[in-house]
């Protein structure tokens, strides 16, 4: 064959932004048959957005894909899948109602006289391709939506197995598999790749990486920041690379060390043994006043989902201990984590605790109409001096605070979203995300809130996406890794190397 | 979703018990109709003879030709609430031109099977094409089908032949030629359609619309096509109207959008979509037919038939939404 030291695929300077984010700029990536091509990179590095675009799910603002040397238009999933690039997502692409056979041949079904699909033999193929991950158990008559997640990976990996692709991208399949579903993930792997596959594999475990990759890119805030050919990928240098400059300076900005005071304190909150089926496991922390506690980790190893827990966000499932000032409390809705003391400013600003329709005053003042009473109708002078007064504090930019939420900057909307739980003073302030689409004067801004609200006596919870905040804001950092918490940092301790070390660390999987 | 390792077995229940409660819509269907039908016939015996059974089959099919239709449509988790007004122009269209030959008959039941089509695409492509919630975009085209009709036919009107009457809604023994038009209506339409890799799109596309889109499955042609399934129910549902009453009447298919809605649910059709079976519809539609007639029949205020019937309807459309409480998280309840 001529063409058989070009690339299987090759992706040159393709740039993919999303609003005012750049999600990918300018990165090249060649896929070569028979090799495993690792990418790994922080949260945010691009990753996903690179397996997107390749998908055709998403579509580049600048560059090309070519496959074998000449330039595919993949405008969509179909006519990625028709160039024989097949994925396995991260989230799951099956469907929980249909039987397993008939997730892995959905597009492709085997028919019967040119019109009717033939369930036995889409059975029998489904058995196959199931026997060839050594998941002979999984029943192909099985509904999907009944199978644990591990298997439910496994059928999404023979669904995208089922076209026999020449490309094949793996998107961190082996983050809910056992060891040894690991170890036959990572065999069938190196089958594939004897039989001429190219393979894209993703995995934050970089011991995965070191066994099966051939070669690795590396990416952070979008740009590809280096490359190691076979036999030369190196775990320092590429966790140096991973975090750019901080690494080497070791960038500081600490906040003032935790005066002994706080130690000594009762904690404003408790939390112990709090376990959620599939989401996290046995976790253990306090929260005293005049301190922040960061919530750290890889996206989607739990921790937010503890957030979710506390705010009593999940209505049932739910075990272990949780106090709020000493009280003990199962929060089944937020409304009996408020009572207790506990507010939440959330990520998502439009479907979790904004009133974009509303104004500027009537979304601060929503948490303390009771206290803005005089007699049974509202006193708009008490509900003036209020806001001013927050809008005031808080450095709001808005025209006036009869304005509408939807028409302020993301950053002003959050800062209003969070002026609100200010009204009245809480012991526990949860910020999930809560600098999400906000720009960087207005993150200054509103650090400076969270740490005046523990100079003030509350304690929060601040959990972020961007592992750069965690060094400038918390006094103390709990390192979430699938569902647990692997390692907790405090005072100097807390850096973004720390972090991401215990981030990566392999698991322990006590549970295997 | 990164949960850790999760080691629950899994088939706690037995395979049987499984598939047992995917056929609970049907099965619960199954024992209502019965107990109505036996409520029934301890009032008025003469309803187990072939002609009171015939009676019934002919005040239910239409329901359940409609209800097929919207079964349909939800299973790719859209909505039709047209379904009514494409009823009422198919009947007005089809009482209005029916003629008295044969060849004129066959032309208007050709004709009014490609106005159901047409009907449904333009709610398809409105909705799938136009990115309008199917809840506003057939409320609006419900409208649009019912002022159609008005202009077509003001007043209750237009002949149908006996011939054709006589076909659909006579007898042959205890077997009413109105339940063959259903059973024919369903292997001819649904039946090829679920056995063909289309029906399983429309499932999957029900289920989960973001994973069919990523596995490259034409979705919005897919909700194009539900969309024009059940005009074409519509549409043989209007016949079988225009063969009952031998005219047309630009009212006739109000109470056909709710009632549909509501025997879908009754026979296990989620309303969230992808999951749901055709029996179910059929004999939930049957259940509320009978029921509706029956307050009739017996001297139930015209009022109070009002009030019941709205009160089955919510009942009904209500166990749909019981079904969402078992959601773990508010989030999710939020969101759907």
């Amino acid at each position: 064959m001529a063409d058989s030291d070009m690339p299987a695929l090759a992706a040159v300077g393709l740039t993919k932004r999303f609003g005012g984010v750049m999600a990918l700029q300018d990165v090249d990536l060649a896929l070569q048959r028979g090799e495993v091509h690792a990418l790994i990179g922080a949260n945010g590095a691009g990753k996903s957005t690179l397996v997107k675009l390749l998908a055709g799910i998403v579509y580049p603002d600048a560059g090309e894909i070519r496959i074998a040397g000449r330039p595919a238009a993949i405008a969509n999933p179909r006519s990625a899948r028709n160039a024989g690039i097949a994925t396995v997502h991260q989230e799951l692409s099956l469907f929980p109602s249909l039987s397993v056979a008939e997730n892995i041949l959905i597009g492709q079904e085997l028919r019967r006289g040119g019109f009717w699909v033939d369930a036995r033999a889409g059975r029998r193929r489904a058995a196959v391709l199931l026997a060839g991950l050594g998941a002979e158990d999984i029943d192909p008559d099985a509904k999907l939506g009944e199978l644990p997640l591990a298997q439910a990976q496994i059928v999404e990996i023979a669904k995208a197995l089922s076209g026999d692709p020449g490309v094949l991208i793996l998107d961190e399949p082996t983050s809910a598999l056992s060891i040894t579903e690991v170890e036959r993930l990572l065999a069938l792997v190196g089958r594939l790749r004897a039989k001429g596959t190219a393979i894209v594999f993703i995995s934050h475990r970089l011991g995965e990486i070191e066994r099966i990759a051939d070669r690795v890119t590396i990416l952070r805030s979008g740009k590809k920041v280096g490359e190691f050919a076979p036999n030369t990928f190196s775990r320092t240098r590429a966790l140096a690379l991973m975090l750019g400059e901080s690494w080497q300076a070791g960038r500081v900005a600490r906040p003032p060390a935790t005066p002994a005071a706080v130690a000594a304190a009762a904690p404003v909150l408790r939390v112990q043994g709090l376990s959620l089926h599939r989401h996290f496991v046995d976790v253990d922390f306090d929260l005293r006043p005049g301190e922040v506690v960061g919530l750290a980790g890889l996206e989607g190893q739990g921790q937010k989902d503890v957030l979710f827990a506390l705010f009593g966000l999940f209505r049932r499932g739910v075990e272990g201990r949780i106090e709020i000032a000493g009280r003990r409390i199962h929060p089944r809705r937020p409304r009996q984590s408020i009572d207790a003391g506990m507010a939440f400013i959330p990520d998502d600003r439009r479907s979790l605790g904004g009133f974009l329709g509303l104004s500027v005053s009537e979304n601060i003042a929503i948490t303390v109409l009771d206290q803005l009473r005089r007699g049974f109708l509202l006193s708009p002078a008490a509900e003036t001096t209020l806001v001013t007064g927050l809008i005031q504090r808080l450095g709001i930019v808005c025209p006036n605070p009869a304005a509408l939420l939807g028409s302020l900057s993301g950053g002003n909307q959050q800062k209003v979203v969070a002026a609100k739980w200010l009204a009245r003073p809480m012991p526990v302030y949860v910020f999930c995300d809560p600098t999400r689409g906000v720009d960087a004067g207005a993150r200054a801004g509103l650090f400076q809130v969270i740490r005046e609200l523990v100079t003030a006596g509350s304690g929060v919870l601040f959990y972020s996406t961007d592992i750069s905040e965690f060094p400038a804001l918390c006094d103390r950092v709990l390192v979430f890794r699938e569902g647990r918490i692997s390692g907790t940092l405090a005072g100097q301790a807390v850096s973004e190397q720390n972090i991401l070390d215990l981030s990566f660390r392999e698991a322990q999987h006590a549970a295997a | 979703m990164r949960p850790p390792e999760s080691r629950r077995p899994t088939g706690q229940h037995g395979k049987g018990w499984q598939r047992l409660g995917e056929y609970a819509g049907p099965l619960s269907c199954a024992v209502g109709l019965v107990i109505v039908i036996g409520c029934y016939a301890l009032r008025q015996p003469l309803i187990l003879s072939p002609f009171g059974l015939t009676s019934l089959a002919n005040v239910s099919v239409a329901l359940a030709l409609a209800a097929v239709g919207q079964s349909i449509v939800l299973l790719a988790a859209g909505l039709d609430l047209s379904i009514g007004g494409q009823i009422t122009l198919i009947n007005c269209v089809a009482a209005t031109t029916m003629g008295n030959s044969g060849f004129s008959i066959a032309a208007v039941v050709v004709v009014s099977l490609l106005i159901g089509l047409g009907t449904g695409f333009v709610n398809g492509v409105v909705i799938a094409y136009g990115r309008v919630e199917p809840l506003i975009a057939t409320f609006c085209t419900a409208f649009i089908f019912t002022g159609m009709a008005l202009i077509i036919l003001p007043r209750p009107g237009g002949s149908i032949p006996d011939g054709f009457a006589f076909a659909l809604t006579e007898s042959w023994g205890p077997l009413p030629f109105s339940l063959i038009l259903l059973a024919g209506a369903v292997l001819v339409v649904w039946v090829p359609v679920f056995g063909s890799p289309l029906g399983r799109y429309i499932v999957a596309v029900g289920d989960d619309a973001e994973s069919a889109r990523v596995s490259g499955l034409p979705v919005r042609r897919i909700e194009l096509a539900s969309y024009m399934l059940a005009g074409l129910f519509a549409a043989v549902a209007a016949l079988f109207l225009a063969a009952e009453t031998t005219s047309g009447d630009p009212s006739i298919g109000e109470i056909y959008t709710l009632n549909s809605l509501a025997a879908a649910v009754l026979g296990g059709v989620s309303l969230s979509g992808g999951r749901g079976t055709v029996i179910g519809p059929i004999l939930g539609s049957f259940v509320l037919a009978i029921i509706m007639n029956a307050l009739g029949v017996f001297d139930v205020s015209a009022f109070w038939q009002d009030f019941i019937e709205g009160l089955i309807l919510m009942v009904v459309l209500g166990l749909g939404g019981l079904r969402l409480l078992a959601a773990g998280n508010w989030l999710t309840l939020f969101h759907q």
